[in-house]
This record gives structure tokens, sequence and C-alpha cells, in this order.
């Protein structure tokens, strides 16, 4: 039989937020309430390529409108 | 909840952030709106999915008229511009609420070169596009760069600063050197409604240290989708001034502004990156210190062997098992993989403690010996009569 108090020992260890956020599921790019600001007629300014770890400034893009992601 | 948020009255009591038809990112999206509004529930979260929803379909709206050539969207920007030659130089600080990547145009269409200070994976991927901006709005003006951690990064702001160039920076972008870990590890604590998160001190200690003029500036959209401006002018702080302390002044700001306007706030992702659960060495707190661990252990068991009729299982936390498979406990924003709890088998231990015994009926004897030590060793229940 399994030693359950030493497994329940093992088991103490918090998720840190990478962890967090894939069992989450959330998405790199629309998670949460954030969205996607985007600026339509073919320019598209978001500042979160990379969930925004670096978004400090607007950007303009002629890729097509992506659908929301509200996720 | 906040009124100001959904015009419905608050609630009390203990509110759940989860549930069979949700999704697990849900359940991160309310507990990201609780740092907030510490008495969100699914229906606020939903309530402002939907607003915002509806706001971007009407600020795509809006732009498509710019992007047609009606510059009329322009024209609230520039002469606030004009009407407030004290934005025309130093630290012009916003943040990302609304159209705020028109900050920047008034400043271009003036000849004024703003400087954007931003980090350099950033630039990467925006100068490009920005310079397509410029282009297509006509501007013969041009953006500088400065990306924080650089070579010399400091000195050429400072430079620019001393030279009167208006340098825009939006600091809800709350990173820099080390990136968001470098946030969490060494901010200063800011604490909102509900949570704690670090905040980035820098530009409050450059602008102490070089007493260089500071602005608050931002941008949103009213009812009719015009660009309304608003800024507090030569908030300067004084040079002995505390930069944490100007820090969370400046946040108090952004804030305020994020609670009247939350639809129009894009950067809701800081508040749980930044925040200060996350923080390099919070994450034990709340447990059974190593030394004590093995005579709980022990403890426990002798209860779940001889007295398991009379010692309860008291939660003594706000405990939930989201989907995905996270156990959080939400009173000290702690989370663990749940290693197969699931939150149904909390729903009994929530009205109130349950013995050992009809623990282990329910759920058997070694689901008790697992679960059961595991929710006390980690600091969410505790056995008692």
């Amino acid at each position: 039989m399994k030693n359950r108090e030493t497994e329940a020992v093992r088991h103490l260890q918090p998720l840190d937020l990478g962890q967090l956020e894939e069992r989450l599921e959330v998405s790199t790019l629309g998670g949460g309430l954030v969205g996607q600001n985007v600026w339509d007629g073919g320019l598209i300014i978001c500042c979160r390529p990379e969930k925004c770890h670096d978004g400090l400034i607007p950007m303009v893009s002629d890729d097509p409108a992506p659908e929301w992601d509200l996720r | 909840m906040n009124k100001a948020l959904n015009n419905r009255p608050s609630r009390s009591g203990t509110l759940r952030s989860s549930g069979p038809d949700r999704r697990p990112a849900d359940s991160w999206d309310l507990w990201t709106l609780r740092a907030l509004w510490p008495d969100a529930d699914f229906e606020d979260l939903d309530d402002l999915r939907e607003r915002k929803i509806a706001m971007l379909a009407r600020e795509r709206e809006a732009l498509a008229g710019l992007w047609a050539g009606d510059r009329m969207l322009l024209a609230p920007g520039r002469r606030f511009l004009s009407e407030h030659p004290a934005l025309q130089s130093g630290l012009v600080l916003s943040f990302h609420q609304g159209p705020f990547p028109l900050l920047v145009e008034p400043y271009l269409d003036a000849g004024l070169d703003p400087v954007i200070l931003l980090n350099p994976s950033a630039r990467e991927g925006f100068q490009e596009k920005v310079e397509k901006l410029r282009s297509i709005l006509g501007h013969q003006g041009k953006v500088r760069w400065i990306c924080v951690g650089e070579k010399g990064f400091i000195r050429k702001l400072i430079k620019v600063l001393r030279e009167d160039a208006p340098v825009i920076a939006f600091i809800d972008g709350n990173s820099g050197e080390s990136g968001m870990d470098g946030t969490r590890r060494d901010g200063a604590l800011y604490s909102l409604p509900g949570r704690d998160i670090k905040v980035r001190t820098g530009l409050a200690r450059l602008a102490c240290r070089l007493q260089c003029p500071v602005h608050l500036a931002s941008v949103h959209w009213d009812e009719r989708m015009q660009v309304i401006w608003e800024a507090q002018t030569d908030q300067t702080p004084a040079a002995t001034a505390d930069p944490d302390e100007v820090t969370r002044r400046l946040f108090d700001w952004i804030f305020s502004q994020v609670m009247a306007r939350p639809e129009q706030w894009d950067f809701w992702v800081m508040l749980r990156e930044a925040s200060a659960c996350f923080s390099p060495g919070l994450g034990v707190d709340g447990r059974i210190p190593a030394g004590l661990r093995d005579d709980f252990i022990h403890a426990f068991h002798i209860c779940l062997e001889r007295s398991a009729a009379s010692v309860r299982l008291h939660l003594d936390r706000q405990v939930e098992v989201w989907p995905g498979g996270v156990l959080a406990n939400l009173t000290d924003d702690r989370f663990y993989p749940a290693e197969g709890l699931r939150d149904q088998d909390l729903a009994d231990m929530r009205e109130a403690p349950r013995s050992l015994e009809e623990l282990s009926e329910e759920h058997g004897f070694h689901w008790v010996k697992f679960h059961g030590l595991r929710l006390c060793l980690l600091g969410m229940a505790r056995l008692g009569a």
C-alpha cells in the first residue's frame, strides 16, 4: 500500500505562474479580459504580441484583423 | 460589487469562481477581475466582456473613418496638446486605455519628434509598423526610440529629457529589465481593493533624480466615440520624494480611471502577472513548517485511525478547485495542482465541517489520508472538534 502521508507531502509544491496559465488554458494572445485592441482598416494597433510583457507603445500592422478572442 | 462596474447591487457572501459550464480561463479571468472588485462574480465578468466586445466593435467603426481619410478623430488630441503646452516636454505617462495609440499622434502632427520609452523586444516588432502609421498619416516628424536595458539607455533618456523632448511611456506595462519576473521580484508593493501587486519604480526614481516635468495624460472614448483627452500636468515629484510613494500615486491615477471605464482598459494581464502572490519566496507561507510536518502528519494519522468519528476537517480558507485541475486558496492567493480533488468534494465541507469518518465513508479512507492531510499541510484546512 502506498504511503499516503509521504505522497501528500510530495505534492505541496505550488504552481508558478506559467504552470497555472498552462492549466487554465490562457491563450498567449487574447488571455482573459484583455482581448485585443484591434484597429481596423489595414491597421492593427496592439501592444501585446507576447501577452504584453513589453507592451508600452502602439503598433500598426497591415495584417488582417483577427477575430476577437475574449476568452 | 461596485456599481461602477455593472450597475448591479453589491452581493455578499462567498462567491464561487468555478462551475460546470465554465472554461478554465474563466476562473482565471474572474480572479483577475477581483483584484479591483473583490466581490465580482461570473455575471459581472460576463457583463464586462459584453461591454468590452461592444466597445471594440464601436471602436472599429470609429476608426474606419480615420483610415478612410477622415482626420476628425485626431482633432481633439491636436487641440488638447496645443492648449496644454506643458505636455510638449518632459515625461508623459499614460496607460493602455481606449484609443491610447492616438496619444502619440498629436506629437507627430506638431513635429515634436516624440521619444517612446519601451523594452527592446517590443521595438523589434513595432518600429517598422509605427513608421508605417506615421507614413499613412503623412507626418514628417519622426519617433525616437529608447529601449529599457540597452547599453546607455539611461544616458539617452536623460539627454532627451534635458533637451525638453516629450518622452512617452505607458506605465501600466509595468515591466522593464528582467521583464515581469523583475517586477514581481523587485517592485514596490501596491494595494488594490482585492489584491496586492508589484509595480515598477524606475520612472519615479528617474523623475525624482532629474526633476524633469512629469505629466499624466490619458485618452478614452466617450459615449459618442469621440476621443477625450485628460491630463494632469506638472506632477514633478520633489527631489526628496520617495519613489515608491510617487509610483503609488501614479498607479492611483491609473486605477481610478480603469475602475471608471473597465471596458476600455487593455492591460488586464498586468494585474495577474504583477500579482505579489507570485513573487519569489511567497509561495510557501501558510503551510505547516517543515520542522512540524512530521509531528502533524503523525497527529493526523492518529486522529484518522482512532478518533475519526469525533474529529472534523474544517476548511480554514476559501478553497476552490477550478477547471483545469487547480486547487485555489483564494484567501491567500495560493495555487496548487488539484491532484484529483474535485470542487464538488469540497461542497459539503463548505457548509459545515465533516468528520473524518464521514469523509472516509463518502470518499474512502485513502482519499482522506491524502487530500485531507494535504489540505491541512497546505494551510487550507485544520482538524478540530
